[in-house]
């Protein structure tokens, strides 16, 4: 085969595998980064590395995870770099900002109040939520992206669902008061 | 089950359907109201996380293309940039050569003097540069002479560190001051907008006065 067929096998494939995962790798990375301009570079240099190594990827199932691996490291990196500050919720970007905006078929106060609740989380309990709710991850498999035990990947859940409950004032946050109880 | 247990099971993952977890939920309504409230937010994230996402991009094979042309025209501006650099560098060595040789050839009138030339005939020098003096400096010498072809009016400045010599160069356009030492004199090429006055001496002081006085007292009309 020549190379000019190698390369559109090349990239036969990664349209098949990589590109439909584009929307989801940006929305990982918008929750992991918080910053819209972050996430669009996160899934380029996502996209680019794929590319490069789609080689690698032996499994064609474990393209999306390979994806995200890739993008949680790229957001580790950017972060490196760059040193991003912290976001500070109340002085988010436009961009950020008609995010948390944007429509949806839902009640679009609920909506922004929510969004405004997980920007607020601590990443390591945003990241493990956005994985299972959003991404549909089991706790194995979160764990198995985050480097964690299943364990940790629970208690973390359990803390961020709490921590949401108290923010929308649902209910108390019965995670602060077993931490508590576990430190006496 | 502990309802310790259930919620924390449950606050990890609201879908859970293991028969005894479903049993303590019907027997416990303390805990039923905690998965209700657990699988509330489960529904709200649904709909909040699921943000709008760019539907396309470059392709990476297209961004790969155009990486070495990004660094090729990268190198080229930097070679553009050091080459101005250069270009710049060597034509203000130049003329400081230049400048230096005809105060040193005019030496022989670069010396302290109490002699004062009178204002009219300074205004008259200077306005064949373009310029005319808008104070009073105590000039020794005024002529008319010629740098790089170019009518270049002459002074000779006393100092309170000895005499310098001031040239204006009407043509010259500079984009910061230098100092420099050349053939034993001390000297400032000093930017005037689109013109330049060069001091030249042998002491460092009494250039650097020179320069001060010269840039605030001369001014040119265009």
């Amino acid at each position: 085969m020549t190379g000019s067929g190698r390369e559109r096998l090349k990239q036969r494939r990664f349209e098949v595998l990589c590109e439909p995962y584009r929307g989801e790798v940006f929305r990982f990375s918008l929750w992991l980064s918080r910053s819209h301009q972050v996430a669009e570079e996160v899934v380029q240099e996502t996209l680019l590395r794929a590319w490069r190594s789609l080689d690698s990827l032996k499994d064609d199932a474990t393209a999306k995870s390979w994806l995200l691996t890739i993008a949680r490291r790229e957001h580790a990196r950017l972060y490196e770099r760059k040193r991003h500050p912290t976001v500070n919720i109340d002085e988010l970007g436009a961009a950020e900002a008609s995010c948390l905006a944007a429509t949806t078929d839902r009640d679009p106060d609920e909506v922004q109040d929510v969004r405004k609740a997980i920007f607020e989380l601590e990443e390591e309990h945003r990241e493990p939520l956005v994985l299972q709710v959003l991404m549909g991850y089991s706790t194995l498999e979160i764990a198995q992206l985050m480097n964690l035990n299943e364990g940790a990947v629970s208690t973390r859940l359990f803390r961020a669902r709490n921590r949401l409950r108290a923010r929308l004032g649902l209910g108390p946050d019965e995670s602060r008061q077993e931490d508590e109880d576990a430190a006496r | 089950m502990q309802h310790a247990e259930f919620r924390r099971l449950f606050g990890a993952n609201p879908k859970r359907t293991e028969p005894e977890v479903l049993e303590h939920r019907a027997s416990c309504p303390e805990c039923a109201k905690y998965a209700a409230d657990m699988q509330r937010i489960d529904q709200m994230l649904i709909g909040a996380l699921d943000v709008p996402a760019p539907k396309a991009g470059p392709k990476p094979w297209e961004i790969e293309r155009r990486i070495p042309w990004l660094a090729i025209a990268a190198s080229v501006l930097v070679v553009i940039a050091a080459s101005a650099t250069l270009w710049v560098g060597q034509r203000r060595d130049a003329l400081i050569v230049e400048v230096v040789k005809h105060a040193d050839r005019e030496r022989d009138v670069l010396i302290v003097s109490d002699k004062r030339v009178d204002l009219g005939k300074v205004q008259r020098t200077m306005a064949k540069a373009g310029a005319h003096m808008a104070g009073s400096l105590p000039f020794s010498i005024a002529r008319t002479c010629k740098i790089r072809g170019i009518v270049a009016p002459h002074f000779v400045m006393q100092t309170s560190d000895g005499a310098v010599a001031i040239l204006l160069l009407s043509k010259e356009r500079m984009l910061t001051a230098h100092s420099f030492e050349e053939l034993g004199y001390q000297g400032q090429i000093v930017p005037m907008g689109s013109h330049s006055i060069a001091v030249i001496g042998t002491s460092k002081a009494a250039v650097e006065e020179g320069s001060q006085l010269a840039s605030q007292s001369i001014e040119w009309v265009n």
